[in-house]
């Protein structure tokens, strides 16, 4: 049963949560990194949590209502879980995939459906003869714990990039416009939180990977909304746990809800930047090893009380360069308000660094790096100013107004 | 059709006539089929479920561990609404899973090595609560064959109506009011196994109100199933040395 784990392996897994420590540093309540990136085909999403990775994708058919309900339409959800080699265990009976399959996909088939998020209604195009069919596929990319969690945000994102094109019907004709679309709507985001109950320690443990899962003996997943309503619950395994011990979860799925919810909707505000093959070649730039060797980076310093603070710099690389052409006429404008002395005096600091790093880099190489530093160092400081900037107006007019200009001098 | 009052005044009576936290009338049968090991008829009100257990020793499992397998099915018959295709029926899947889950942790498997505990369970009628009262007939089931447990498991249903909080619905309210709760209660151990909240949308402070009703609710169900568990023993006893 637990072939791929030793019971030194269990035992020091077992220790660290006990004396709440996490394996991958972070803490016995948090979430890994989750990145959520909407594509350009209808209900296409891709979701990262962790190594965890789920691509979504929608498809429409058009099929006659059932006769008891003529205005509603139909929603499906379909897991796929190909990939699926070292699936976690809590109960002690061989747990086949298609069970893990039901279990998930009715879980989120009974909280969308019961808790409103969509009305069937709205795929309804003639009463009684015509409405949508929609089918949403879920395809496991990479498994690595916490399947629940991921395929439940998955689906709900999918739902919100689906859109349906405008059907027109004359006479015996049905004319379906592609071009005009409109999204589905979605009344509230609801997120499911799984806990992890493990033998001996009191307090479950959320989002655990696919090692910790295989030492927990049972599962309970909250599902709430923003708005602070409970949709769904739902257990696996003997909980053994006091009816506080549940509330408590509820309370810190609550918490939970709110961060992952800020999280989508910033992803779906600036939905059409993003591309989603890009996205899957590109290197993960927040990925888990980078971010332990981050923070690993971060407590050394610390530790040693080392200034100098380079780390983070490296992360937010790629955006500035992208930003730069906006920078600059924010700049202009900057200039032309007249608060010189504050840009002088980041001019002195950012001189200052410079020489030192100098002083410091005596060989070739090391000058060579301080280069490129410094280099780093501009761009930061010019996004600081940008930052600035929009902080000292107190609205984002001058941003949008630098934008327009820049998709101007695109355009000529 | 009576309507419910929206207040917390505890004598408001319900559609059947039953006050908010009044259970229906509960009756327990043990040993109701000769050939098997162990069984157990509960029924709840209209709703009747039936457990049969057959334990085995065979040569297939070597393992130093028993073996359980749960087959739950709900009748044709049970139900108002007709179902046509009833071996597709993914509930009834799903709801295997969850007894299996967590009686595999309630009994002590280890003290049975190379052996396998079928359980058959068969709802024969629903009218409300039919997964609390499977878990309940399981439970009867599983002492009434002897089969050491680490607890006594006992399951319950309920529900809101309104903003108030009911026990044990019938089938009218679980359609109308769209929000039920079945929750598992270790009685020795006094804590929870296995909850499941099937609802629209309910706030925390509701949650926290049908956990408690549910958890007082489960003490009732416990009573009366300790009752017929001791009749049984007690008649056991009787013909055994008053031949």
């Amino acid at each position: 049963m637990f072939s791929s784990f030793s019971i030194n392996e269990r035992d020091f897994l077992q220790e660290a949560i006990k004396s709440n420590f996490r394996v991958d540093a972070r803490g016995v309540q948090d979430y890994r990194s989750i990145e959520v990136k909407f594509g350009q085909e209808n209900g296409q999403v891709l979701l990262k949590i962790g190594k965890t990775q789920i691509l979504t994708q929608s498809s429409l058919k058009l099929v006659t209502p059932q006769p008891g309900k003529p205005n509603e339409g139909f929603f499906r959800f379909n897991t796929e879980f190909s990939s699926l080699q070292q699936a976690a265990e809590y109960t002690s009976s061989i747990n086949t995939l298609s069970e893990m399959r039901v279990d998930i996909t009715r879980f989120i088939d009974k909280v969308l459906k019961s808790s409103r998020a969509t009305d069937r209604e709205s795929l309804c195009i003639v009463q009684g003869r015509l409405v949508w069919s929609l089918s949403v596929d879920l395809y496991l990319i990479n498994e690595d714990g916490n399947i629940m969690d991921a395929c439940f945000i998955a689906s709900v994102l999918s739902l919100m990039n689906t859109r349906l094109p405008e059907v027109t019907i004359t006479r015996d004709r049905i004319k379906i416009n592609e071009e005009k679309v409109k999204y589905l709507n979605v009344h509230h985001i609801p997120i499911c939180t799984t806990f992890f109950f493990i033998d001996g320690i009191e307090n479950p443990i959320i989002d655990a990977n696919a090692k910790e899962e295989k030492l927990a003996k049972s599962r309970l997943s909250i599902c709430m909304n923003i708005f602070e309503d409970l949709c769904g619950m739902s257990s696996l395994g003997c909980l053994e746990a006091d009816p506080q011990t549940i509330i408590k979860c509820s309370k810190v799925a609550l918490i939970k809800t709110k961060e992952i919810t800020k999280i989508i909707r910033e992803a779906f505000a600036n939905r059409n930047n993003q591309e989603i093959l890009d996205f899957l070649n590109s290197k993960n730039k927040r990925s888990l090893q980078q971010e332990n060797e981050r923070t690993a980076q971060q407590f050394l310093q610390n530790f040693l009380g080392n200034d100098d603070k380079n780390t983070n710099q490296t992360n937010d690389d790629d955006d500035i360069v992208e930003d730069q052409e906006v920078v600059e006429i924010l700049r202009q404008n900057y200039n032309k308000k007249a608060k010189s002395t504050n840009q002088q005096s980041i001019d002195k600091s950012v001189q200052k660094k410079e020489v030192r790093i100098s002083q410091i880099g005596n060989d070739v190489q090391d000058a060579l790096n301080s280069g490129n530093q410094s280099k780093r160092k501009d761009k930061m400081k010019e996004k600081q100013e940008k930052i600035q900037e929009i902080d000292s107006q107190g609205d984002n007019l001058s941003l949008s107004s630098a934008l327009k200009k820049k998709n101007k001098n695109k355009n000529a | 059709m009576l309507e419910l009052r929206h207040d917390n005044d505890q004598s408001t009576l319900r559609m059947n006539g039953r006050k908010l936290l009044e259970l229906r009338d509960i009756k327990c049968q043990l040993d109701v089929m000769k050939n098997t090991s162990g069984s157990a008829l509960f029924e709840i009100g209209n709703t009747k479920v039936v457990a049969f257990l057959q334990a085995q020793t065979l040569g297939v499992n070597q393992l130093n561990r028993g073996i359980l397998n749960v087959n739950f099915f709900v009748t044709n018959f049970s139900a108002i609404e007709h179902r046509a295709d009833i071996k597709k029926d993914i509930k009834m899947k799903e709801f295997t899973r969850m007894i299996k889950s967590v009686f595999e942790q309630v009994i002590l498997l280890d003290l049975y090595p190379r052996s396998q505990l079928d359980l058959q369970v068969f709802v024969l009628e629903a009218d409300g609560g039919y997964r609390s009262a499977a878990f309940n007939a399981v439970s009867l089931a599983l002492m009434d064959g002897g089969i050491a447990m680490k607890d006594f498991v006992v399951a319950t249903t309920a529900g809101l109506l309104g903003n108030v909080g009911v026990i044990d619905l019938i089938y009218q309210e679980e359609k109308k009011q769209n929000c039920e709760f079945v929750l598992v209660h270790l009685q020795k151990a006094q804590k929870i196994a296995y909850v499941n909240l099937n609802c629209n949308k309910i706030r925390l402070s509701d949650f926290e109100k049908l956990m408690s009703i549910s958890v007082d609710s489960c003490d009732k169900i416990a009573n009366e199933m300790k009752t017929a568990i001791r009749a049984k023993l007690v008649k056991n006893i009787n013909s055994f040395y008053f031949k």
